[in-house]
C-alpha cells in the first residue's frame, strides 16, 4: 500500500507524513488508489487517498487557533477542518506532533528575479508582468521553502515609478498562483534617480497623477478596484503624500518600505491600504517593530516582507516575531503572516489559511510560530511536502 | 487692526479684558481644552505695527490674537515675559527635500510645486520654530534655472502639508548665478551621459530664463509649441504670478533686473520681482530702486564673502532699508543657534538698523512679499496668534527667546 501511494505522486508527502512524526494509523481501509496522478494537478480526484491530519493546535490564519483539530487534506487541498471531530471514513489518519499554520506569505519578494525585475532605461513600464522573473529552478526558491513560505509576491523594486504587474508564486510547486496580482508603484524616494526622468517629488506625482488621472490600461483597472497597487514608500510624508495620491483616485492596495508608520497610520486607514511592514533587521533597536504594533493597533491591515534574497527569507517569520516582542497579539502576528497577507496579496480565495477548499499550504511548527525557538519540520505546498527538518535534529544540542 | 486701551486704569482695562477676553483663562493658567488658548503679559510688546505696548496682555482664543490690552497687570494665570514679538516669518528658509524637491530632467519647471517636496515630520521644523520662526517659506532647491513654485508653511501644528499650508501669494522661484550651472557637466571633455544638462555657465542660465519667457509669450501665437510651465510664465508676466529670483552677486542680482526690464520692454508684462538671498543688493543702489524689486537677503556671512563670491558687510540691511526698499532678513536654515533669525536682526541692527526696522525685516515686511500678511506678521486681534516670548529687549545679544506660540499653541513653553 505504501508503494502505491508513494507511486500515486502524493509519494513524497505522504512519505513524509508517514515518516518522522506520528504513527499513521488507517481508520478505513483506503480506496483504491489510481497510478501516477499527481494529487496536486488532479484536484478532489475520488481516486485521491484522503488524509486526516490530527494535531494538538491549528492556527487557522484568521488569528483563531484549533486545539485537537484534524485537517481533512485531499488532492492538494484542504477538505475540511474541525475541532474535536473523528477522521472521516476512508481518511488516513496521520498524527502530527507541533503546530500546523498555514504556509508563510512575504509579501514583497525579490527572489530568484534578481536583475530579471527592472529595466534601467524605463521606469514606467505599466504591463511588465513579473512572473516571467521567476524561474522555479532558481536555488533561492528552496530556501524559501524551508522557511515555511508557500507564496511569494514576486514584485518590482520601488526604485521604479510604475515597476509592473507583482506576481503571487508559490516557491514549493513552482506555479504562479496569480499573475498580475498587484501593480508595483514608487512612490518614495527611491524611485528618484540623479540621471532618469523624474528626480523630484514633484514630478513623481505630477506623472502618477497624470496616469491615474487618465486611467487608461492597467491604471484603469487600478481605478476601478480590479488591481490592487504595492506602493513603496520610505519616510511619513511619502506614506502622507501616497496615501492621499490612493485616496484621490480612489486606488487600493498596500504601503511598503517605511519605518514610521505609526504617526501616520490613520492617513492609511482613512485611504482604505493595507501596510506591508518589513522587514526588520534582527539585533536592530530601531522603532521598526513598535511602529508596525502602532499601526496594526489603528486598525491597519498589515502584512510582512522579507525582500529576500537581499535578506534571508527567514526574516519574514523574525520580522513577525520582533513585532510579538514590540506588543503586537500573537495571534494577530500570524494572520498578518497568512490571512492578511493573503488578502492583500488578492489570494485569499487560494491560500493563506487552513480552511476548507483552499489549497494545503501548511507549515508544521514544534511550537508556536511566532515564537524563535519553534522549528520548522515540515512544509507542504498544494499538499506537497516541500521541506522537511533533518531528522533528529530536535533532540540535538540538548535536554529538550 | 490693533484693539488698544491707551490711557485707561488697570481696573478698566482689566474690566475690558473681561468682556472681551472670555477667552482670559481661568485661575491656574489653565489653556484652553485645545492648548491654543492663553494669556500672555509682558512688560513690552511689539506689535510690528510701530508700536510697543507696554505692560500689555494678548489674549489668545482657539488660536488667534482675540485682545490686547496695555497697561495692566498679569492676569492670573497668564504666562509673563519680559518681551513678546510676532512670530518670525522666514521668507528663505531651505527646509525641502534636497535634491528631490527640484526636477532636474529641464531646466524650466515652473509647473512645478514644493508641496509635494516637503516632509512635515522633518526636525528641522522644530528647530525652525524654536528659534521664533512660525512660518516659512520654502522654495525647491536651487539646482534649476525655474525650479517651481514655493508655499509658505507653519513651523508646527499638525503635521500635514495641508493643515500647515498659510495661503498666500504664489510664486514662481528660480535662481541666477552658479548654482544652476554647477555639477551640471564637464566643463571640458566629453559628456557622461546624455544626462548631462546644460546650462554650464551663468550666461546658460540667463539664456534659459530668456527662452523660457519669450517661449512661453510665442506659444501663445503658435499652439503646437505650447510647453509645460508656459502657462505659469505667462501668469508671471501677467502679475497673477510673482517672480521669486535667488540672486546673490551684484552681477545676479543685475540680471534679474535686467530680466524684469527686458520683459516690460518687449510688451510682455510687468513682473513682480523678489530678489532672494540679495546679499550685494547694496551695491547696485539705483537700479534695484529703480526695479521696484523686494529684496530677501541671506544671513549675514561670518567673515565678509558668502555665495558665489557675494560680499555683504554688517550694514547691508542698512543700506537697503535707506533706499527704501522693501526688504526682510533671512537665516535661511542655519543650524548655529548664533546665527537664526533673532542674531540676523541684531547682525542688522549692529550694522545700523533700528530695532523696529530689523522687527518688520523679520515679521511683517516677508509676510507682505509672501501676500500673508492678513494671517501673520504682527501681533494685531484677529491674526493668528503666532508669537515670540523674550526674557530681554528683542534681538539684543543678552536676550533670549524663551517660548514660542504657532497658533495658539506652546511650541516652546516659557514656564520654568
Amino acid at each position: 500500500m505504501l508503494n502505491n501511494l508513494l507511486l500515486s505522486g502524493f509519494g513524497p508527502g505522504l512519505l513524509a507524513l508517514l515518516s518522522g512524526v506520528g504513527q499513521p494509523r488507517v481508520a478505513t481501509p483506503l480506496t483504491p488508489l489510481t497510478p501516477l496522478s499527481p494529487l496536486s494537478t488532479s484536484p478532489a480526484s475520488v481516486d485521491a487517498p484522503t488524509l486526516a491530519l490530527h494535531v494538538a493546535r491549528v492556527h487557522v490564519g484568521d488569528g483563531t487557533v484549533l486545539t485537537n483539530a484534524t485537517v481533512v487534506v485531499r488532492g492538494g487541498k484542504v477538505v475540511s477542518v474541525g475541532e474535536n471531530v473523528p477522521p472521516p471514513e476512508g481518511a488516513l489518519l496521520v498524527e502530527l506532533e507541533g503546530e500546523l499554520s498555514p504556509g508563510l506569505i512575504a509579501l514583497r519578494d525579490f527572489s530568484t528575479a534578481r536583475g530579471e525585475n527592472v529595466d534601467s532605461t524605463r521606469n514606467i513600464m505599466p504591463t511588465a508582468d513579473l512572473a516571467l522573473a521567476f524561474d522555479k529552478r532558481h536555488r533561492d526558491v528552496a530556501a524559501l521553502s524551508a522557511e515555511g513560505i508557500t507564496s511569494v509576491v514576486l514584485a518590482a523594486p520601488g526604485s521604479e515609478l510604475v515597476g509592473g504587474l507583482a506576481a503571487v508564486v508559490d516557491p514549493g510547486s513552482g506555479e504562479v498562483t496569480k499573475r498580475k496580482a498587484l501593480l508595483c508603484i514608487g512612490a518614495g524616494t527611491r524611485a528618484l534617480s540623479f540621471n532618469r526622468y523624474p528626480t523630484s517629488t514633484a514630478a513623481q506625482y505630477a506623472e502618477l497623477d497624470e496616469l491615474f488621472g487618465a486611467g487608461e490600461s492597467v491604471y484603469g483597472q487600478a481605478k476601478q478596484g480590479g488591481l490592487p497597487l504595492l506602493i513603496d514608500v520610505t519616510d511619513r510624508a511619502d506614506v502622507q503624500r501616497a496615501a492621499a495620491f490612493a485616496k484621490r483616485h480612489g486606488l487600493k492596495g498596500a504601503l511598503v518600505g517605511a519605518i514610521r508608520w505609526g504617526d501616520v497610520a490613520a492617513a492609511v486607514k482613512d485611504a482604505g491600504l493595507a501596510i506591508v511592514v518589513g522587514p526588520i533587521q534582527i539585533g536592530g533597536f530601531g522603532p521598526a517593530a513598535a511602529e508596525a504594533v502602532r499601526a496594526a493597533q489603528a486598525g491597519v491591515k498589515i502584512g510582512f516582507a522579507a525582500d529576500s534574497p537581499d535578506n534571508h527569507p527567514a526574516l519574514l517569520r523574525a520580522t513577525a516575531a520582533q513585532c510579538v516582542r514590540a506588543g503586537m497579539a500573537p495571534g494577530a502576528a500570524v494572520r498578518a503572516l497568512t490571512g492578511d497577507a493573503a488578502s492583500i496579496a488578492g489570494v485569499a480565495d487560494r491560500t493563506g489559511r487552513v480552511a476548507a477548499g483552499l489549497e494545503a499550504d501548511l507549515v508544521l511548527w514544534s511550537g508556536a510560530p511566532t515564537d524563535l525557538t519553534s522549528r520548522i519540520l515540515k512544509v507542504w505546498s498544494d499538499g506537497q511536502l516541500v521541506f522537511e527538518a533533518a531528522p533528529n535534529a530536535s533532540s540535538q544540542g540538548g535536554q529538550e | 487692526m490693533i484693539f488698544t486701551l491707551p490711557i485707561m486704569s488697570q481696573f478698566v482695562a482689566a474690566l475690558a479684558i473681561a468682556a472681551l477676553a472670555s477667552p482670559l483663562p481661568a485661575e491656574g493658567a489653565a489653556p484652553g481644552a485645545d492648548g491654543t488658548s492663553w494669556t500672555v503679559h509682558a512688560k513690552a510688546v511689539y506689535t510690528s505695527t510701530g508700536q510697543v505696548l507696554e505692560n500689555a496682555a494678548v489674549v489668545v482664543q482657539d488660536g488667534k490674537i482675540r485682545a490686547i490690552t496695555p497697561g495692566i497687570v498679569a492676569p492670573r494665570g497668564a504666562l509673563e515675559v519680559e518681551a513678546v514679538t510676532a512670530g518670525f516669518v522666514e521668507a528663505g528658509s531651505r527646509i525641502h527635500d534636497g535634491f528631490f524637491s527640484v526636477e532636474q530632467s529641464t531646466e524650466v519647471q515652473p509647473q512645478r510645486a514644493i508641496a509635494d517636496s516637503l516632509d512635515p515630520f522633518d526636525v528641522r521644523w522644530k528647530r525652525l520654530a524654536d528659534s521664533g520662526v512660525t512660518t516659512a517659506y520654502v522654495a525647491p532647491l536651487e539646482r534649476n534655472v525655474i525650479g517651481g513654485q514655493g508655499l509658505a508653511v507653519k513651523t508646527a501644528g499638525e503635521p500635514t502639508v495641508a493643515a500647515r499650508t498659510v495661503p498666500g501669494r504664489g510664486y514662481v522661484t528660480g535662481v541666477i548665478g552658479s548654482l544652476p550651472s554647477s555639477g551640471n557637466s564637464p566643463a571640458f571633455g566629453r559628456p557622461t551621459s546624455f544626462y548631462n544638462r546644460r546650462p554650464t555657465t551663468r550666461m546658460g542660465v540667463e539664456w534659459e530664463w530668456r527662452k523660457a519667457f519669450f517661449d512661453a509669450v510665442a506659444a501663445k501665437r503658435i499652439p503646437e509649441r505650447e510647453f509645460d510651465g508656459a502657462a505659469q510664465l505667462r501668469q508671471v508676466l501677467a502679475g497673477e504670478l510673482g517672480l521669486y529670483i535667488t540672486a546673490w552677486a551684484t552681477q545676479d542680482i543685475r540680471t534679474a533686473i535686467f530680466l524684469k526690464e527686458e520683459l516690460a520692454r518687449e510688451g510682455f508684462g510687468t513682473v513682480q520681482l523678489v530678489i532672494e538671498a540679495a546679499a550685494e543688493a547694496w551695491k547696485e543702489p539705483k537700479l534695484l530702486v529703480r526695479s521696484g524689486a523686494a529684496v530677501i537677503l541671506p544671513p549675514f556671512p561670518d567673515q565678509g564673502r558668502t555665495q558665489d563670491q557675494s560680499f555683504m558687510p554688517l550694514d547691508a540691511a542698512k543700506q537697503v532699508a535707506d533706499l527704501g526698499v522693501p526688504f526682510a532678513l533671512s537665516a535661511q536654515d542655519a543650524r548655529d543657534p548664533g546665527a537664526r533669525m533673532a542674531a540676523q536682526a541684531g547682525f542688522a541692527m549692529r550694522g545700523g538698523l533700528t530695532r523696529e526696522q530689523a522687527l518688520v525685516a523679520v515679521t511683517l515686511t516677508p509676510a507682505r512679499i509672501l501676500g500673508i500678511d492678513a494671517r501673520v506678521g504682527s501681533i494685531e486681534v484677529g491674526k493668528d496668534a503666532d508669537l515670540v516670548l523674550w526674557n530681554g529687549a528683542p534681538f539684543e545679544a543678552t536676550s533670549g527667546i524663551v517660548g514660542v506660540l504657532v497658533g495658539g499653541a506652546l511650541v516652546k513653553d516659557p514656564r520654568p
